[in-house]
């Protein structure tokens, strides 16, 4: 095999490193859009779940109209009656609520689990580059005292 | 793709010289070129040649002597170390040194007796010492006399200028001096390595990264390994040239200025990186002198520092100089 010219050894060199900072820049990207993407889902699933109620602070403008609500309904004993005999509307309410709560976890879940594929993929990379770099490295030398 | 090399025996040590050439060109001639500069460096600057330059000019009665441009080279740097240091590297300790009992050339053996009588015999140091560690264990300091400040040099003229009797001490600062003088002559290869018994210059376009493994003061496995791309590492310390005086005290050839006599700071080896070899010898010598205290922050460009004790300490660079620890 004919030994590689300088000029040539040096471009395949450079364009391998290249290719490989390349790659690790567009697995870094990924990562972070991932994590970006996972983080307003998740706030998004918190800010639904406080708009539902479950907030104090955040549920205020609702709560308020919940609390006459139930004033209406503490002072009509048919409604009350009603209440009584269906017990399970107001969590069938809530079971309806959690469902897209409980879809975006799984998302954000699967999100992660890729992010966390993806970090480890970037680190064998980096592996990889570090044991390009060694073998690039030039013959030992000693320094002691002269 | 492998490297030339070759290796000779030079300053009481051995020197070795490598390059890449990628080329395939024959680099033999160029090495042996590096080679022949070493020694005959070597013949004109020691100061145990009675015939050597640098002894003609330690003896002579006049206060300004003609001078060769290599000799007016170490005397400028003899020069340029002191005012780096505020004196702390002092390279015209002769006759202290000499009075310190290194009159003749020693060979780097791997241990002197600094180290046999410390950290390898397991000996507490007060005990090969004689007198309590906050005495002996002390920071160097400059000499009030300053004559390093006396050395002045005219390149035009080709002269050097001095008071009769001041005297300059190549070993602390010739290594390095001339491995940086050698490295320019290999600026043409993609890469090289210049290594005077252990001050080291190392360079080259490639920028490709070598491996620099520091010694152990006291033998066995090297203590830390540097990675450099390009610039200098030079190692100080007081266990190889070191021997007993009359009083069976270890002494070695790194002197406290202040006082003539050689100096225990705490630190027993100093490595240092520098863009230059030059510079890394003098950062090297001045960090041991100056003790563990102040040793880190006198490495900007980072270095190992080994300690009385046997501690080891890598010094992280402040200033980047292609190196990386």
């Amino acid at each position: 095999m004919e030994p590689l010219g300088r000029e040539e050894a040096k471009w395949r060199a450079q364009a391998k490193l290249a290719a490989m900072r390349e790659r690790a820049a567009h697995l870094r990207r990924r990562v972070v859009v991932g994590a970006i993407i996972g983080f307003a889902l998740l706030w998004s699933a918190i800010f639904a779940q406080m708009m539902l109620g479950h907030d104090p602070v955040l549920g205020a403008a609702t709560g308020s109209v919940r609390a006459a609500a139930q004033e209406s309904f503490a002072s009509d004993p048919e409604r009350r009656a009603h209440r009584t005999l269906a017990p399970r509307g107001e969590s069938d309410e809530e079971e309806a609520g959690a469902e897209p709560f409980i879809e975006e976890r799984a998302e954000i879940e699967r999100l992660e689990a890729a992010a966390e594929a993806e970090a480890e993929e970037l680190a064998a990379i980096e592996a990889g580059e570090r044991a390009a770099i060694e073998a690039e490295e030039l013959e030992a030398v000693t320094t002691g005292q002269s | 793709m492998s490297e030339a090399r070759r290796s000779f025996e030079c300053f009481g040590g051995w020197a070795s010289i490598a390059v890449l050439d990628p080329t395939n060109s024959e680099p033999d001639q160029t090495l042996a070129d590096a080679e022949a500069f070493l020694l005959a460096a070597h013949r004109r600057l020691s100061r145990f040649l009675p015939g050597s330059e640098l002894s003609r000019l330690n003896s002579d009665t006049r206060t300004t002597v003609p001078a060769e441009p290599l000799l007016l080279d170490l005397a400028a740097a003899a020069r340029e170390a002191g005012e780096l240091t505020d004196g702390m590297v002092d390279a015209t300790m002769v006759s202290e040194i000499e009075a310190a009992g290194y009159r003749d050339s020693m060979p780097a053996g791997p241990r002197g007796a600094v180290a046999a009588a410390g950290r390898e015999a397991a000996v507490p140091r007060e005990a090969v010492h004689g007198p309590p560690k906050e005495q002996i264990e002390a920071p160097a300091g400059p000499s009030p006399e300053r004559a390093w400040e006396k050395i002045s040099t005219d390149r035009a003229s080709k002269t050097i200028s001095r008071p009769p009797g001041v005297a300059i001490d190549s070993g602390g600062i010739a290594k390095g001096l001339l491995a940086d003088q050698v490295a320019s002559l290999l600026s043409q290869f993609p890469a090289f390595m210049v290594d005077c018994c252990g001050d080291i210059r190392i360079g080259g376009a490639a920028c490709r990264p070598r491996p620099v493994r520091v010694e152990s003061p006291f033998g066995g496995e090297a203590v830390h390994t540097l990675r450099v791309v390009r610039g200098g590492v030079a190692t100080s310390g007081i266990t190889r040239r070191s021997w007993r005086g009359a009083d069976g005290a270890p002494a070695h050839h790194l002197l406290d200025p202040a006082t003539g006599r050689p100096a225990f700071t705490g630190i027993v080896q100093a490595t240092a990186l520098a863009p230059t070899a030059f510079l890394a010898d003098v950062h090297a010598k001045w960090a041991l002198l100056s003790g563990p205290e102040l040793g880190p922050s006198l490495l900007p460009f980072g270095g190992v520092l080994v300690l009385s004790d046997g501690s080891i300490e890598a010094v992280q660079p402040q200033a980047a100089v292609g190196a990386a620890t």
